[in-house]
């Protein structure tokens, strides 16, 4: 008994209460400031004028419906084009597999605003195509600005994440189902629906919210493409650095309207979720066919054309950064000139900052997921069960709230921090830790823990036990989930479009800046570097991982 | 492995700790200095300069140019961004001032809504300066002028067989859609259109009011970013941008061909652009080497011929801007900027309750 006493104040107890110090100076006091500045006018006294405002001024009001429906549509639009492309792609033997399958990857994982950026020159009111189609044949396309816009880029871009969850779907179904399903005469189209849909239908529905939520709190695509088209996330934006020092104010009430719209969505989400909470697992998985005849043809045709298409915005900027161009006018020839400019724009610098505050996040992230996990699972308490929930409360900021949150709470003495790498790695590791302490704690749950009390019965302190047998065994889950992260860290604009400065810019923010002031070279030759550097990570993972199985 | 995780651990401590440092100004030189009269070329000079602007690349590798040859030692790192974005950071960054100078975006029109993050501080040439470019409020040196025009694409407008002189041609409905305004909420050029709106059709006037709304129902289109309407009409993408002399004359400069600049007959006028050291800028000296460069007859000479494309407010800096019209040719009108800036917020809202009314 007094030895279990004593044990309590081990290591553990340090690491919980460090957890909790830096939750509440990073999480709980950045919040605490943007609903201060919400409710606080600027002679400190309390109002909810700016919420008022908001709500009765449909000019605002507007984008969170304006980004519902964008929302659902992309949501309904994915599933239309995803579940197909997985279907032919679980239960038919196509060729070149692996291909469709990276292809699509790296599709979902591009930078957030090369899609929209490069969708409009080729198709924007003088882009390439429209250009081609309206002299060659008197056809005009129409707009791609505003909601359609938003539609097309994010459907392509996004419609990999229910591929990728319907593969797993479709893989669990039983083949003897489906014989059943024949045998008493359901076939064909019918049966795909009314069997292999229904059997899947808890997954369907866990991809269609997590498209709808990716789409919703998506930044660059509407930015760039929205146009007219006023949605929720870019409001903030433009309340932020609207000119003025009041909107600030009207930015933190949006962000507090934000913030409770979503979690809002992830309750619901959570609800539906368990309300079609059931588990199949195949006993004789599907026998893959050999697609014949015309069928054969036009599924290989939807598969290469769908995802050509999706990944033609990424070829594009590539082929543009070489070719020669004067700011806003492309000129004929090829060159390397967009990468000298680059190189005088800070390129050397940006590439720096990505590596070092990427792997600096990725770093903390790996470190503290690991920890939590084991607090989470292994000791379980009140404290520890505080920071689990806490850990979550990110899921529910948008990017932009994020940073604006940052920005108002250090940006005064002390804690002077706004324009520093930190903060921005901060913004960084808030953003993404939620997802891979999630992953480290289901790993650490399949772990038992009788492998760890062993090492404790032949001598081991439970540190030793800690690093030379639980975190190794953690480490695979971990690797894999640890470079998705990174790509997504290293693409990320919402949060350091706020964040940024010269001196702790990243590619992404210098392609952003490049492609806002309207220099195509410039911005292509950066946007070409940003998507290399996502190609590469990824197909280290793919080689490294060596599994068609990849959690988004 | 065990290596591995411990030198994670490692780095990650490190860096919680490691970059608090990175980013401490070098010194805490200058603050709020009074004004001293440095002459032209204090060669001495050294270091770094940040400087934020929202002016164009054309113009700020001529400043660069210009201000380099009398300070050669001065490193000179430029933010780009739109003046909000810029003016946003600024403030974020108060604690702990990144940046050093900015130029462009601050405009008459502004009021002192900026007063807390700039330094307190006009230069000597102030003096030179007649009232209507005075600081407004002592915090912005003012030392360009930005007229609005229309940038008119003249192939397109040739396909539709239209002759753009003003604001009523804007209404023609083969214009509907072609037609493209950045946002008067976040850009500074927007605004400046809409204040020339309303100073010809008079201010806050039903007349006024009627011509914006028959503007928004020819669909308009409204912008994020206030370069779009100069470059996209030579782009071809929009047939008129309402945008300000510096942004069309510098395509032209450029050698676009296929755009023209309007000043529209019911008249043009325009806010005068400044710039403002950072309050506690780290580079404090050399901040005010440049805002002094930027107000003084020979920096402002040298930009104005180097860049063609700009007018300036020194009546003592003589150039050519072979891509400017000359005064006469233009219908001046008078704006009241205290009426303006008392009203801008007011303008700004029965703007955007009409864009919801007419867009939904």
């Amino acid at each position: 008994m007094m030895t279990k006493i004593r044990k309590k104040f081990d290591i553990w107890i340090v690491f919980t209460v460090s957890f909790l110090v830096l939750f509440a100076l990073f999480l709980i006091y950045p919040m605490l400031g943007i609903l201060k500045e919400s409710v606080i006018n600027r002679d400190g006294q309390f109002t909810v004028s700016e919420f008022t405002k908001f709500f009765s001024q449909p000019y605002y009001s507007k984008t969170i419906l304006n980004s519902f429906k964008v929302s659902i549509a992309i949501t309904v639009v994915t599933l239309l084009i995803g579940i197909p492309f997985s279907y032919f792609y679980s239960f038919y033997r196509l060729k070149g597999t692996k291909f469709l399958f990276i292809v699509s990857i790296l599709c979902c994982m591009s930078a957030p605003f090369i899609g929209a950026y490069s969708w409009i020159l080729l198709l924007g009111r003088s882009g390439v195509i429209t250009q081609f189609l309206k002299n060659s044949i008197g056809i005009n396309i129409g707009s791609i600005y505003g909601f359609n816009g938003i539609l097309l880029v994010q459907s392509l871009k996004l419609f990999p994440l229910v591929f990728v969850y319907m593969n797993g779907a479709f893989k669990n179904i039983d083949n003897s189902l489906l014989e059943a399903s024949a045998n008493l005469g359901c076939t064909g189209i019918k049966r795909f629906i009314k069997i292999i849909l229904g059997l899947s239908m808890p997954t369907i529905l866990a991809a269609s919210l997590v498209v709808f939520m990716r789409a919703f709190a998506d930044f660059g695509t509407p930015l760039l493409i929205g146009e007219g088209y006023r949605t929720f996330p870019v409001e903030i934006y433009n309340q932020y650095v609207g000119e003025g020092v009041s909107n600030h104010s009207f930015a933190a009430a949006i962000s507090v309207i934000a913030i409770c719209v979503t979690a809002l969505i992830f309750f619901i989400q959570k609800y539906a979720v368990s309300k079609f909470k059931f588990s199949i697992n195949a006993l004789h998985s599907i026998e893959k066919k050999e697609p014949r005849g015309i069928g054969g043809i036009l599924m290989h045709a939807y598969c290469y054309i769908l995802v050509s298409i999706a990944f033609l915005p990424q070829l594009y900027v590539v082929y543009l950064s070489f070719r020669n161009s004067k700011q806003a006018v492309l000129l004929p020839g090829f060159s390397l000139a967009s990468y000298e400019a680059a190189a005088n724009k800070l390129l050397g610098r940006s590439i720096k900052n990505t590596i070092v505050m990427g792997i600096g996040a990725l770093a903390i992230i790996i470190v503290s997921a690991i920890l939590i996990a084991y607090l989470v699972v292994r000791r379980s308490s009140f404290a520890n069960n505080a920071i689990d929930t806490l850990s979550m409360l990110p899921y529910i900021m948008p990017g932009s709230v994020i940073g604006i949150a940052l920005v108002i709470a250090f940006g005064k003495k002390p804690l002077a921090l706004t324009g520093t790498m930190a903060i921005m790695i901060v913004a960084l590791v808030i953003r993404r830790m939620p997802y891979t302490i999630r992953s480290a704690i289901a790993t650490l749950m399949q772990i038992p823990q009788s492998i760890e009390e062993a090492g404790i019965s032949l001598g081991a302190s439970k540190l030793k036990t800690f690093v030379t047998i639980t975190v190794p065994m953690m480490t695979n889950g971990i690797i894999s989930g640890a470079i998705l992260s990174w790509v997504t860290i290293v693409t990320e604009l919402s949060s350091a479009i706020i964040l940024y400065n010269n001196r702790n810019i990243t590619l992404t923010m210098s392609a952003y800046v490049a492609i806002s002031r309207g220099n195509y070279g410039l911005a292509a030759a950066f946007s070409s570097v940003l998507t290399v550097l996502t190609i590469v990570s990824l197909l280290i993972y793919l080689v490294i991982s060596k599994s068609e199985d990849i959690k988004l | 492995m065990k290596k591995l995780i411990a030198t994670m651990l490692c780095l990650s401590f490190l860096m919680f700790v490691g970059c608090g440092s990175v980013s401490g100004p070098a010194s805490s030189s200058g603050g709020t200095a009074p004004a001293e009269t440095s002459e032209q070329s204090d060669k001495s000079l050294s270091g770094p300069l940040i400087l934020y602007s929202s002016m164009t690349e054309n113009d700020l590798d001529n400043l660069l140019k210009g201000f380099g040859e009398l300070y050669p030692d001065i490193e000179i790192e430029v933010v780009n961004g739109s003046a909000g974005e810029l003016t946003a950071r600024i403030a974020a960054e108060a604690g702990n001032p990144q940046g050093d100078v900015m130029w462009g975006g601050l405009n008459s029109g502004d009021g002192d809504i900026y007063s807390d993050i700039f330094e307190h501080w006009v230069t000597e040439y102030e003096a030179d300066l007649p009232d209507a470019y005075k600081s407004p409020n002592g915090y912005y040196n003012m030392d360009h002028l930005s007229t609005i025009v229309f940038c008119v694409n003249t192939d397109l407008e040739k396909e539709l067989g239209l002759d753009i002189t003003g604001y009523s041609d804007l209404l023609d409905p083969k214009l509907k859609g072609k037609i493209v305004l950045s946002d008067p909420n976040s850009s500074s050029a927007a605004w400046n259109n809409l204040a020339n709106i309303m100073t010809v059709f008079g201010e806050d006037s039903d007349e006024a009011w009627d011509y914006i709304e028959k503007l928004l129902r020819n669909d308009i289109v409204i912008s994020t970013s206030s370069s779009v309407c100069f470059k996209a009409v030579a782009d071809g993408e929009y047939v008129v941008g309402l945008t300000y002399e510096d942004g069309a004359s510098t395509l032209l400069k450029a050698g676009a061909t296929n755009i023209k600049m309007v000043y529209p007959e019911e008249g043009a006028s325009g806010f005068a652009f400044g710039c403002a050291i950072v309050k506690g800028a780290p580079h404090m000296e050399a901040a005010k080497a440049m805002v002094n460069y930027l107000m003084s007859p020979e920096g402002q000479a040298y930009l104005g011929n180097a860049l063609g494309t700009l007018r300036f407010t020194n009546p003592k800096a003589k150039y050519v801007s072979p891509y400017l019209p000359d005064d006469s040719e233009i219908n001046w009108v008078i704006r009241d900027n205290n009426w303006l800036r008392n009203n801008k917020e007011n303008i700004l809202k029965k703007w955007n309750e009409l864009y919801t009314k007419i867009r939904g």
